[in-house]
């Protein structure tokens, strides 16, 4: 019995008890205590260590929605508008023009060996660049004989180049299609939207179905970006698992330097309700310390910036057609009353305002034939909620995990474009959530937005658009309220937080080591403190050397 | 040899003609599982290939099944069904390139999907040709689901979409109802011919290969079929 004392230049606790603590005890992975050192010299015989005296230490960070695909993606040229940091720390400087992309494009060409091999680019958002609109003529110029390829920000758009539309027999005309532009000779742009239209063009430019799952080593960098955002427990919201795909998880998960507790949750495809419920929950006790299974993601309506999403009355500000629902309406009642049967937790993607009340209604209703006192069925995204949705969901009990990324990255967007004005400003509501009493949490969204959950808390807390208006004023939250968020609010929404979310007795020893403290510096500077590293189960991964 | 000739047949027939696809949709409970059930069973000698958005969504009749491996269940007739989850071209893909080939596709949209946007796609592979949009309506539950706050903007524009309508469980509904929600169903969609049907009982004529097929390979045949814009909200 091994006991470690640490000693910091402050831990945060998020224990009310004691807010603030200078020593932190930990046994076999677990926090035996915190506190002073007399108080926790108790214990009995310690080892003290003081590699964190001068850090700030807090409860793991935990992100409630990210998709483990963050890390896959960069074994792909990254090309979007904001400086972004790889799994290596490399920060890879925004790319701000068309032909900074084809450059960035162009360099990682000439360290390509294979002459046919793909070329695959992601994070463009032609939003930043006045909406200039890529074209195949542009992507030719990185190279007019293997195929290239830019998957967009958004995930809804795909650019590939003429050797790409080639190979993906869409370089004909007559290509009579929504999501298929074509220019003025008949041919297609380069641009693809839509999936149905991206998948088989893009698995000639490298995007192909091992790009979309999940795969080993994919996983593993994306437990070094979890490090570097000091996030020791992150959800994977919406994977098909199967046994293969679990298989996967619990290998590359179990291996002794694999830095995070993933939460996969099984996504509402490819199964009956039936099937999908029956299935979650015999994942459960496949559970083990890094991989918490067991949980559903449902997926509602679309997308805001999409108009996708559903909407209630008047919709959307720019006149477009309401969204689509990307679950029956009665399938989704079905979910809800089989998962609150068999005593399974569902998260349910809700972007517009209609998707989240029919939610909320479906949930009563089940609720009446399966009472449960603590199903926290959490709502994502909820971006569109309004107070009355919110007060509502606070009495049925359900809790939210509210997109505060959107304001900046998307912000302007849908001031001006999506909902208007009104509605732009009560997006992502984190104060009106909490005033309802709805357990609530903040996320990225990874890889639409990077992984930072201190990034997400300033989003919450300044709510500044890219262009750097206060969007919201009234729905701006204390920074207390936000670091709450990211760390107890997250646990409760998963249904952990018994496990983790603050340092206290008996809880997992996880940490985010700061440089800084975020209750000290200005507001507007949370999102630039430095993370030194995390220590998770007891097990210490600093930035530097992951 | 008799084979050699079927074969040469084939050329000159099967391989030079594209490959129809119908798709089949409406909202949950329609009858869509059915109506599939009785055309695998009263298949007039077609191989069909019915393409699923999920299994699960889907349950052929066991006694049909004569196998199931890799995602591909086999049924009696020589048809088969497939799901295409979310790569539906690379599934019509493989099934265009089946041996032996099949004669018509069926794709089975799921309950809120939009068959234009199927249609769309379809048009887009080489060698098929968009057959026809068959809407399933249920007599009972129609019009209450057109009338829901949530559901009714789907439903109309699903039969804004379609060329057949078929009001299912026909049965079950009064004659003077019937011809009532017939008028209604006509106003919703003046273009499309609505057929009451009952327990899927429709020969399968009735239902497929709407457009003659190309007798030859044409030049340029031009796009399947015309994308229509789904009709403004009432």
């Amino acid at each position: 019995m091994n006991t470690k004392i640490y000693a910091a230049k402050k831990i945060i606790t998020m224990n009310p008890n004691q807010p603030v603590v200078s020593h932190v005890a930990i046994r076999n992975g677990r926090i035996l205590g915190a506190g002073t050192l007399e108080q926790l010299q108790g214990w009995g015989p310690y080892e003290l260590d003081t590699r964190f005296a001068d850090k700030v230490l807090m409860p793991g960070l935990i992100e409630g929605h990210a998709h483990s695909m963050e890390g896959a993606l960069w074994q792909f040229t990254y090309v979007g508008w904001f400086d972004r940091m790889d799994p290596d720390g490399k920060v890879w400087p925004g790319a701000k023009s068309i032909d900074e992309v084809v450059a960035r494009l162009k360099e990682a060409e000439t360290r390509m060996d294979d002459p046919d091999a793909p070329l695959l680019g992601w994070g463009l958002d032609p939003i930043y660049m006045d909406n200039l609109r890529m074209t195949r003529a542009d992507l030719d110029r990185v190279s007019s004989t293997r195929p290239v390829g830019i998957m967009h920000a958004s995930g809804h758009i795909l650019n590939v180049n003429t050797k790409g539309l080639e190979l993906a027999g869409l370089l004909k005309q007559g290509n009579d299609h929504p999501g298929i532009p074509l220019a003025g000779d008949g041919l297609p742009t380069g641009e693809l939207k839509s999936p149905e239209i991206m998948m088989p063009a893009g698995k000639h430019v490298g995007m192909d179905r091992a790009f979309l799952a999940a795969d080993a080593n994919g996983l593993r960098n994306y437990g070094r970006l979890c490090v570097r955002a000091g996030v020791t427990t992150s959800s994977d919201l919406g994977q098909q698992l199967n046994d293969d795909l679990v298989k996967l998880f619990t290998d590359v998960t179990n291996a002794e330097d694999f830095p995070v507790c993933l939460a996969a949750f099984r996504i509402n495809f490819g199964m009956s309700p039936a099937e999908l419920v029956d299935y979650t929950a015999s994942l459960r006790k496949l559970s083990t310390e890094r991989l918490d299974l067991g949980r559903i993601k449902v997926i509602a309506d679309g997308s805001i910036q999409g108009f996708s999403a559903r909407l209630q009355w008047p919709g959307y500000y720019n006149g477009s057609e309401n969204g689509l629902w990307y679950v029956a309406p009665d399938q989704l009642a079905e979910i809800y009353e089989r998962a609150l049967a068999a005593g399974v937790q569902v998260h349910t993607h809700t972007n517009g305002d209609q998707a989240t009340q029919l939610a909320i209604e479906t949930l009563e209703a089940a609720l009446r034939k399966h009472p449960d006192f603590d199903h926290r069925f959490t709502l994502q995204h909820c971006q569109l909620a309004s107070a009355a949705q919110f007060r509502k969901m606070g009495r049925l009990g359900m809790c939210v995990n509210l997109f505060a990324n959107h304001h900046f990255y998307w912000g302007d967007e849908h001031y001006a474009l999506t909902v208007g004005p009104e509605r732009a400003e009560r997006m992502n509501a984190c104060k009106s959530a909490l005033e309802a009493n709805v357990p609530m949490t903040i996320h990225s969204d990874a890889p639409v937005t990077p992984l930072g959950p201190l990034f997400t808390a300033w989003a919450a807390v300044n709510r500044l658009t890219a262009s750097g208006r206060v969007q919201g004023e009234k729905e701006r939250i204390e920074v207390a309220q936000a670091l709450h968020a990211i760390t107890l609010g997250a646990a409760i929404t998963m249904k952990m937080d018994h496990l983790i979310g603050s340092v206290e007795v008996g809880k997992r020893a996880d940490f985010a080591v700061l440089e800084d403290d975020p209750t000290e510096v200005p507001a507007e500077a949370l999102k630039d403190i430095s993370v030194w590293g995390t220590v998770q189960g007891g097990r210490v991964f600093a930035a530097a050397d992951i | 040899m008799g084979n050699r000739s079927g074969r040469a047949r084939l050329c000159g027939g099967r391989y030079l003609m594209k490959l129809p696809v119908t798709v089949i949709g409406g909202y949950l409970g329609a009858g869509k599982t059915t109506l599939i059930n009785h055309l695998l069973r009263n298949n007039d000698g077609l191989r069909l290939a019915v393409l699923v958005n999920e299994f699960g969504e889907l349950s052929i009749d066991s006694e049909l099944i004569e196998a199931q491996e890799d995602g591909l269940i086999s049924i009696s007739g020589g048809c088969v069904c497939c799901a295409f989850g979310s790569d539906l071209i690379g599934a019509l893909d493989d099934i265009k390139s089946m041996n032996p080939p099949v004669d018509h596709v069926l794709v089975e949209a799921s309950g809120v999907a939009l068959p234009a946007s199927i249609i769309a796609t379809v048009g887009l592979v080489d060698g098929l040709r968009a057959d026809a949009v068959i809407v399933l309506a249920d007599a009972e539950q129609i019009r209450r689901n057109a009338a829901d706050p949530y559901l009714g903007d789907t439903i109309h524009r699903q039969f804004s979409q379609a060329d057949i309508i078929l009001l299912t469980k026909s049965d079950l509904a009064p004659k003077e109802e019937l011809d009532d929600l017939r008028g209604w169903l006509r106003g919703k969609a003046p273009k499309a011919r609505i057929l009451p049907v009952q327990h899927g009982n429709l020969p399968i004529s009735a239902l497929i290969a709407l457009a003659r097929p190309c007798p030859r390979p044409c030049a340029n045949p031009g796009p399947a079929r015309p994308v229509r814009q789904p009709a403004a909200d009432p």
